[in-house]
């Protein structure tokens, strides 16, 4: 049985053993680091499947720490933050964090969500597998078997829940896709409360790819506005 | 007595009759109109006397004289009533929380001097409020890590995660009284913002004071189960000090426990109290690995500790704040200083306090670093 690998990386080490703990009894091998250095040398050498990172770390913070693992391999990482501002959330996101919970959470919440974003990334490696064809809209082009996403010629570098994000509006272009149904689609979420998350990520999207890409439709959801 | 409540009644009196006159152009709903009105009417009033006496003007040169005042008078007055204006739109974007409008406030008489201050004002309130905002998201990240970390065990306790061992407990219970700690130094603090903490001043003798104060310390940390030796250097004459001595022990208190929370184990924790003129100095310092030089300023402001670092050590980040502003009551300061260079190399604090009983204003509690 191939048990999967998740890094810890939290100073405050009461919460530190009780996510181990709980994450442990889920069924998975838990290894943790209490700073920055030793977070970035552990995933070097752990090769953990996900990372649950905080983000006030001593050494250097949370939001390097996931910069420097995602640089060397890219990751699954759930950040852990104690502030709600939106810079930290967003910033967060630039960095190439998948997903966030904010202190005080529930350890049922974090195990669902690091379930949930384990199964997401394997149905990914799966679409690769299978040889999932590439897709051309306009001047852009996903390659689904590779990953990889070109804009007018230009690669850009996508964290896999922004890829994944993408496919499913690439999925059906022009037609507008609700929040929630993206939350359910891409994060497995059943409930619809983080559509913040969502509008997140298509700004992290926007971003990468060029503001014109992607339209907002007030009060409903997204579209992929391409060239047919 | 008497005579100083019949001025008083003498001046309600006229306060009475000047309100109880009416204020005709009250309901004339620009101040620019009122002026012209205030030229027209009294301008008449003159003129309608001037005719009695010697007659009429010609009509045509009466309307053309009417019509040039009220025309260089609505010229002179531009620009007169705009920062009033301006107040009232800006007054309207404070109510709703934007301060960032600022008033034109050029011109020399009253309205300007009202638009002067009002910038300032607002100027003064948006950093207030700045403050507060950046207070509320550093007390809120405060207290959700130790909520969390209960959070955390309580949830797979529950679970049944983890045992309900005693280990698992202590660690909920040091949280909760992390939390508690916390709360009870917020109310301090908050109450010492309000200026509502007289100091009660005694004759302290300090070589006793300190003996108390090191004797509790050691307690406390063989509590948490630090080993920490604290030596404490008496001084060679008697020194007493007037002095708020519950206060003040605060103050050694949280020290000294800062102190034993950075020390290595097996290290030791000195304090030293010398009379130095009028003024007493005491000194703490540590084995630890001290606080950089450009941090050190920092470390007396609410809830900044040595780069987040110390998050661990089960300290608030509001012991030092709270120090240096009870310190400062006392008319001394409270400042980390370099560490003697053939000593270890650890944190020194050091504490000057004035002997003399001379009464200090309250200083205004330091405020956090915008």
């Amino acid at each position: 049985m191939n048990q999967r690998r998740v890094l810890v990386v939290e100073d405050e080490r009461t919460i530190a053993e009780a996510v181990g703990a709980r994450l442990r009894a889920e069924g998975f091998a838990v290894h943790a680091a209490a700073d920055g250095p030793s977070a970035v040398e552990a995933a070097r050498r752990y090769r953990p499947d996900l990372v649950v990172l905080d983000i006030m770390l001593p050494g250097f913070d949370g939001l390097e720490v996931c910069r420097r693992i995602q640089a060397e391999r890219p990751v699954p990482v759930i950040m852990l933050t104690a502030r709600d501002d939106e810079t930290d959330l967003l910033v967060g996101l630039a960095v190439g964090a998948d997903d966030y919970l904010t202190k005080p959470f529930s350890m049922r919440e974090l195990s669902a969500r690091v379930h949930a974003l384990l199964r997401r990334v394997e149905r990914a490696a799966e679409a690769q597998r299978d040889g999932a064809p590439t897709l051309r809209l306009g001047d852009l082009e996903i390659n689904q078997a590779e990953r990889r996403v070109r804009r007018a010629g230009v690669e850009a570098h996508l964290t896999p829940t922004e890829f994944d994000l993408l496919v499913h509006l690439a999925g059906r272009p022009r037609t507008v896709l609700p929040r929630e149904r993206l939350l359910a689609d891409v994060w497995d979420w059943a409930d619809g409360t983080g559509t913040r998350t969502v509008d997140s990520h298509v700004k992290a999207l926007r971003r990468k790819l060029g503001p014109d890409l992607i339209r907002t439709v007030h009060g409903v959801g997204y579209a992929l506005e391409v060239a047919p | 007595m008497s005579a100083r409540s019949a001025g008083g009644g003498a001046w309600t009196d006229a306060t009475r009759l000047l309100d109880a006159l009416p204020r005709p152009l009250d309901p004339v709903r620009s101040i620019k109109v009122k002026i012209g009105l205030l030229m027209v009417v009294s301008g008449a009033a003159g003129v309608t006397y001037f005719s009695f006496g010697i007659g009429w003007p010609p009509p045509g040169t009466s309307a053309t004289a009417i019509g040039l005042a009220l025309l260089t008078s609505q010229i002179l007055a531009h620009g007169m009533t705009s920062p009033l204006r301006e107040m009232t739109a800006a007054a309207r974007a404070m109510a709703r929380g934007d301060y960032s409008r600022r008033v034109r406030a050029t011109s020399q008489d009253e309205v300007g001097q009202l638009a002067g201050a009002f910038n300032q004002m607002a100027a003064d309130l948006a950093a207030a409020d700045r403050q507060q905002r950046e207070l509320i998201a550093n007390v809120s990240h405060e207290l959700r890590t130790p909520i969390s970390a209960l959070q955390a065990v309580l949830e797979n306790l529950v679970d049944g995660v983890a045992d309900p061992e005693p280990d698992t407990l202590r660690t909920a219970l040091a949280q909760t009284e992390r939390l508690g700690r916390l709360v009870t130094e917020l109310l301090d603090l908050s109450r010492l913002d309000a200026g509502a903490v007289p100091l009660d001043r005694n004759d302290v003798d300090v070589a006793e004071f300190l003996a108390d104060v090191v004797r509790e310390a050691e307690v406390t940390a063989a509590a948490a189960g630090r080993r920490v030796r604290f030596a404490l250097r008496r001084p060679a004459q008697t020194l007493r000090v007037s002095a708020d001595a519950g206060r003040l022990h605060q103050v050694f208190a949280n020290l000294l426990d800062n102190a034993a929370r950075h020390s290595p184990p097996g290290g030791t924790v000195t304090i030293t109290a010398r009379g130095d003129g009028d003024d007493l100095v005491f000194d703490v310092t540590d084995e630890g690995r001290g606080i950089p030089p450009e941090e050190r300023a920092q470390v007396f402001e609410r809830f900044t500790r040595g780069e987040r670092a110390s998050r661990r050590d089960g300290g608030t980040g509001l012991g030092l704040a709270i120090a240096r502003w009870v310190v400062e009551l006392h008319g001394g300061t409270v400042a980390a200083i370099d560490p003697p260079t053939d000593g270890p190399g650890g944190c020194h604090i050091r504490v000057t306090i004035p002997t003399s009983s001379a009464t200090v204003a309250a200083p205004a509690l330091p405020v956090e670093a915008a």
